[in-house]
C-alpha cells in the first residue's frame, strides 16, 4: 500500500478526512482487499487503545478520588476554622434557652386563647341576628357540632 | 470471606454460559464493528444491540464454538441497520463496502483474538511518551484541539503522530504473530 493510501485509512479513524479523500478511500476499499484487511487491523488497534485509555482513566480516577475510609476528610466550611467551636456552641445554647423559656411562658400564659375568648363573643354580639352566628343562646343551637368549635361559635344555618 | 450460594458457579446456567462467551469474544466483536463505523462512539450503541440479540438467540446455538461466528452475523445485521439509519452522516461507508468488510472480518475472527492479545504487549513496548500521548488522545472526552495545545503541537501534527503510533503497533502485531506462527 502507498503512504497516501495509508493516510486515507488513518484519516478515516481520526475522523479528519475531507469529502474528496473519503471518496478516494471508498473506491480504494471497494477494489483493494489488502486495504480492507489493513482497515480491519487498524480498527482492532483503535478499539484496543480506546479500551486501554478508558481502563487507565478509570483507575486514575479511583486512585485520585478522595476516599471516605482511611484518610480523614474534613467537611467543615472554611469559616469554621477561623471562629472555632466555642462561640458557635454559645450561640446554640442561647437559642435553645430562648426556645425553652418561650415554651414555658406560652404554657402558663396562653395569651392568644385568652384574648380570643374575651374579644370574640363581643365581636360576634355586635352582629347578633345575622345569618351566621348567634352566641347569645348556645342552648338553642340545633346545628351540627362536628366542627369542634367552641360552643359560642356554633353556626346556625337557617 | 465466604461465598454466598448464589455466587457459586452453576453448571449449565445459560446466563452464565452466555456471559462468559460474550465477555471472551467482546473485544473481537468490538473491533469487527469498529471497522465498519466511522465514529468510536457509535460502536457502543451497536454493541448493545448485538448483545441483546445474541442473548435472545443463544438458546438456538448448538455449540459454544459457533458463538463468535453467530455473533458476527448478528453484528453484521446490526451494522447495516445502523448504516441505514445514518446513511446521510459524514464518513459513512457505502453498504457494499460494509458488506465486504463484515464478510471478510467474520473469517478473521480467530486471528483477531490473537492480534488483540499481542497488542497488549505491543502497547506496553511503546516508548513511554508515545504511549502516554496515545492513551491521552483516546481517553474519554478528550478534545484533540485542547490536547494539541497542551502538548505544544498543532492538531494536524498530533493526528500524524497518532497515525504513526497506530502504524508502529500494526507492525509490532504482525511481527509478533509471524514469530508465534514460526515457533509453533
Amino acid at each position: 500500500m502507498t503512504s497516501h493510501e495509508l493516510d486515507l485509512l488513518h484519516g478515516y479513524f481520526n475522523g479528519n478526512i475531507g469529502d474528496a479523500e473519503f471518496a478516494q478511500l471508498q473506491s480504494l476499499l471497494r477494489e483493494n482487499a489488502e486495504a480492507r484487511r489493513v482497515l480491519r487491523d487498524l480498527a482492532a488497534i483503535d478499539t484496543k487503545l480506546q479500551g486501554a485509555a478508558i481502563t487507565r482513566s478509570t483507575s486514575v480516577a479511583l486512585f485520585t478520588a478522595p476516599s471516605s475510609c482511611g484518610a480523614r476528610v474534613s467537611h467543615r466550611p472554611a469559616w469554621f476554622g477561623r471562629l472555632g467551636w466555642r462561640p458557635l456552641a454559645a450561640c446554640a445554647a442561647l437559642a435553645l434557652a430562648g426556645v425553652l423559656i418561650r415554651g414555658m411562658l406560652v404554657r402558663h400564659f396562653p395569651t392568644h386563647t385568652r384574648i380570643l375568648a374575651r374579644e370574640l363573643p363581643a365581636l360576634i354580639d355586635s352582629h347578633s341576628g345575622s345569618l351566621f352566628a348567634d352566641v347569645s343562646t348556645p342552648e338553642t343551637n340545633t346545628g351540627s357540632t362536628d366542627f369542634l368549635l367552641p360552643t359560642y361559635l356554633n353556626i346556625h344555618i337557617p | 470471606m465466604e461465598l454466598a450460594t448464589t455466587d457459586l458457579p452453576r453448571p449449565n446456567d445459560p446466563h452464565e454460559d452466555f456471559l462468559r462467551l460474550f465477555m471472551r469474544h467482546e473485544p473481537e466483536l468490538r473491533a469487527y464493528v469498529r471497522a465498519c463505523l466511522p465514529r468510536a462512539e457509535d460502536v457502543d450503541d451497536v454493541m448493545q444491540e448485538v448483545s441483546i440479540v445474541a442473548w435472545r438467540r443463544f438458546p438456538m446455538l448448538a455449540e459454544a464454538s459457533q458463538f463468535p461466528r453467530s455473533a458476527c452475523m448478528i453484528a453484521r445485521y446490526e451494522i447495516l441497520k445502523f448504516r441505514r439509519a445514518h446513511a446521510r452522516d459524514r464518513l459513512v461507508l457505502d453498504e457494499d463496502i460494509m458488506e465486504k468488510l463484515a464478510e471478510e472480518g467474520t473469517e478473521e475472527i480467530s486471528r483477531r483474538h490473537l492480534q488483540l492479545s499481542a497488542l497488549d504487549d505491543c502497547i506496553a513496548k511503546l516508548p513511554e511518551e508515545r504511549r502516554e500521548l496515545a492513551l491521552m488522545a483516546y481517553a474519554p472526552r478528550t478534545l484533540m484541539k485542547e490536547l494539541a495545545a497542551r502538548k505544544g503541537r498543532t492538531e494536524a501534527s498530533l493526528y500524524q503522530l497518532l497515525a504513526r503510533i497506530r502504524q508502529e503497533l500494526l507492525r509490532c502485531v504482525e511481527n509478533t504473530l509471524a514469530l508465534e506462527a514460526h515457533t509453533s
